[in-house]
């Protein structure tokens, strides 16, 4: 997985062979890294697989109870629908992601390498700024913000005669995970923007010349030679996208509560995670850490195979 | 400027010096919110003995049951803490985190029934009950004067009342559903009470003599549904600090809340506010709840048991209870001998007299719900809302409650 495409058509010829690695001394070099790289990430992943087949009263999981854990979640009757809920619940925030996040990440990338525009900077910044802010505050304001009976976006649609469309926006099912993954996409946008820009400005500009030369319109110029070139990062941009969405937390946190109210609505795996295994449910608040240990595993296993297969799209072309 | 600072540093360090040779103990909380209230009571507790220090050390609320398990667990705990009442509690005791109260003379200050939620079932006690909390309807002294709405008697003139106000084009209700846990602790388990009939009728219902669908769980999802057309717009999107907000604005008229919420109110510039009990129906007996909520507990692990005893004992002495009912303003300290403080907040007193002649009991679900899966507390919670929503009857809302408990009540 952390092979880079070029050395796995290389792999033929055994790498051992070759420069550095007929000396031994080849593995101090990595020793430092490894060693962190165990201590703070290997040890705690393969200890948190152990303690998905543990059950035990509190935080003591002293008793092996195989794949019970994974039973219960996928399959008994009070459990599975809260995890089957909270996993389509982030596959809905991944893809308003994808779908707004990414697309006006891209689109804003476009916009500000074309060299006509005059104050790029100073729109660079403003869709920057919102990704400086904690998600606690602007959770919080966005909470204000959608107010159903103070809030100016509801007041602004009284105002202009469209007061039946003042809805609780976090208030009802069908509303609240699209709008806190807006509220998410809003917040972030500046990451795909920042990635796609430095990529657009990376490109020759020997390729416009020429095309300019052939007479290739812009809308040509964007498909045929800028779109093409961005492929790759595209695919970062994805990975960064799935890998924070499968992982996120606070902003529902923030604007749902650790239920993802109303109704679960708006519960995502990072939510059913924290409920779970970390503060366990209100209001007796004794975790299950078998429990959430096996829904640690099976994000980190999502994570590990759409991360796998978002790279095979992107990153295995020229 | 030189030596100044060194007398400092030097006058420091022999603080340092002699607050580690006193001896010290943790007082672990729920309560963040607390931290000038047990400040208070520290100081108060220092002048009778300035050779114990006190350090309150709260957790973030959501989190304190798992964080204090935690800390027991690995040997970390405070040595003196907050217990909850009823099920959560008798678990700490059962895995050996609580030391057993029973014997201790300062248990003898309080009566039977308020020693009960912090027993286990073999009767032994594993909390000092410290405080009680009471909840009833905040309302807006002003509005009501204004729109000349009298002091709801019966659960018909509260409704009318709502109506009135309503017509008025003021928000009748402040409560919301966007936190869960508000509604169903501050208005579910407030109505309770007087429908299911006192502690006798939830005993009832425990003990299997009724059903957990019987027609007195219905009528409580009844009353919740007779308040919905009077809850604010978009109630759905209201979480528990924009009712309260709403409140002491004055752009609602009434709240259902808990007497934890009158340090704030009385923060609040220009909110003239009372509290009355949550009326019953023409005819019916009403019901109160005063709910055991803070018992003390201490750690067996701790390296100053005796200091930590001293603590919990002074907490119930004539002093001890004196500064728990002037510094916990909403609290209600729950020694015998607490029934004669002279409380001098005009609310608190309110909150006091409504217990007057009528039966009280803990919340609705405290005592055997809480815990299991589906626990009744995610039930009252989910169908309280479904009932205010209008997507179940109250028919419905209890045959649902019951068949959630079927999955694993053990009568």
């Amino acid at each position: 997985m952390t092979q880079t495409p070029g050395m796995a058509r290389s792999g033929r010829r055994s790498p051992w062979g070759v420069g550095i690695y007929r000396r031994p001394s080849w593995f101090l070099y990595i020793l430092p890294a490894l060693a962190v790289y165990v201590a703070f990430m290997a040890f705690p992943l393969l200890s948190s697989l152990k303690l998905s087949f543990y059950s035990g009263s509190g935080f003591t999981l002293d008793t092996f109870v195989g794949f019970d854990n994974y039973v219960r979640l996928f399959a008994d009757a009070d459990v599975a629908p809260r995890f089957w809920g909270a996993f389509g619940n982030t596959w809905v925030f991944f893809f308003v992601h994808m779908l707004v996040q990414n697309t006006l990440g891209l689109m804003f990338a476009l916009i500000l390498s074309d060299k006509r525009l005059r104050g790029a900077g100073f729109f660079r910044t403003v869709i920057f700024i919102p990704t400086t802010l904690a998600i606690v505050v602007t959770g919080f304001l966005w909470k204000l913000m959608l107010d159903p009976n103070f809030g100016p976006i509801n007041l602004l649609l009284d105002r202009v005669g469209l007061g039946a469309l003042a809805l609780p926006w976090l208030g009802l099912e069908e509303t609240t995970l699209p709008i806190i993954s807006l509220v998410s996409s809003w917040q972030w946008v500046g990451i795909p923007t920042m990635i796609f820009t430095a990529a657009l400005q990376s490109i020759p500009e020997d390729y416009f010349e020429a095309a300019q030369i052939d007479g290739a319109s812009g809308w040509q110029v964007t498909r045929l030679i800028k779109l093409p070139i961005i492929v790759p990062m595209m695919g970062v941009v994805g990975v960064l996208t799935f890998t924070g969405n499968f992982n996120a937390f606070d902003v529902v946190y923030s604007m749902a509560g650790a239920n993802g109210a109303p109704n679960y609505a708006a519960d995502i795996l990072g939510t059913y995670f924290y409920r779970t295994g970390i503060a366990g449910k209100h209001p007796v608040g004794i975790p299950d850490m078998g429990l959430g240990a096996a829904i640690a595993t099976v994000t980190f296993v999502t994570l590990l195979a759409g991360v796998m297969v978002i790279r095979r799209l992107t990153m295995g072309r020229k | 400027m030189k030596r100044a600072r060194l007398i400092l540093s030097v006058a420091m360090a022999l603080v340092l010096v002699a607050g580690a040779a006193a001896q010290t103990i943790t007082v672990g909380s729920w309560r963040t919110d607390d931290v000038a209230q047990w400040k208070g009571l520290i100081a108060d507790f220092n002048k009778s003995y300035p050779g114990i220090e006190v350090r309150f050390d709260p957790t973030n609320p959501p989190d304190y049951n798992a964080t204090l398990r935690l800390q027991l667990e690995s040997g970390t705990g405070p040595d003196v803490f907050y217990a909850r009442s009823g099920d959560v509690g008798k678990t700490l005791f059962k895995d050996g985190f609580m030391f057993d109260l029973s014997a201790e003379p300062f248990m003898s200050k309080f009566d039977a029934a308020s020693k009960f939620f912090w027993q286990s079932d073999d009767g032994r006690s594993f909390g000092m009950p410290l405080f009680a909390i009471s909840q009833g309807i905040y309302y807006n002294v002003k509005l009501f004067r204004d729109y000349k709405i009298a002091i709801p008697q019966t659960w018909e003139e509260l409704l009318a009342a709502a109506k009135t106000l309503k017509s008025k084009g003021v928000i009748p209700f402040a409560n919301g559903t966007k936190d869960e846990w508000d509604i169903n602790e501050v208005l579910f388990q407030t109505l309770a009470p007087t429908y299911v009939g006192g502690a006798a009728g939830r005993k009832a219902l425990e003990s299997g003599a009724k059903k957990w669908n019987d027609a007195s769980v219905a009528a409580v999802f009844s009353a919740v549904k007779d308040l919905s057309p009077y809850l604010p717009r978009g109630y759905a999107a209201v979480d528990y600090n924009s009712s309260k907000v709403m409140f002491q604005l004055g752009k609602a008229a009434m709240m259902f809340d808990g007497s934890w919420t009158i340090p704030e109110h009385m923060k609040a510039a220009g909110l003239e506010y009372g509290v009355f009990a949550a009326p019953a129906p023409k005819g019916m007996k009403r019901a109160q709840v005063f709910h055991a909520d803070t018992g003390i507990a201490i750690n067996p692990k701790s390296k100053n048991v005796a200091a930590a005893k001293t603590f919990v004992a002074w907490l119930v002495s004539d002093a001890g209870i004196a500064s728990v009912a002037e510094n916990f303003t909403g609290f209600f300290p729950m020694a015998k001998a607490s029934k004669a403080i002279p409380f001098s907040n005009p609310v608190v007193k309110s909150f006091l007299a409504m217990n007057d002649g009528v039966e009280t009991d803990v919340r609705f679900s405290w005592t055997r719900l809480n815990t299991g899966n589906p626990s009744g507390y995610d039930l009252i919670t989910a169908n309280t809302i479904a009932v205010l929503g209008g997507k179940k009857t109250p028919k419905q809302a209890a045959d649902d409650f019951a068949a959630g408990l079927a999955k694993w009540y053990v009568y």
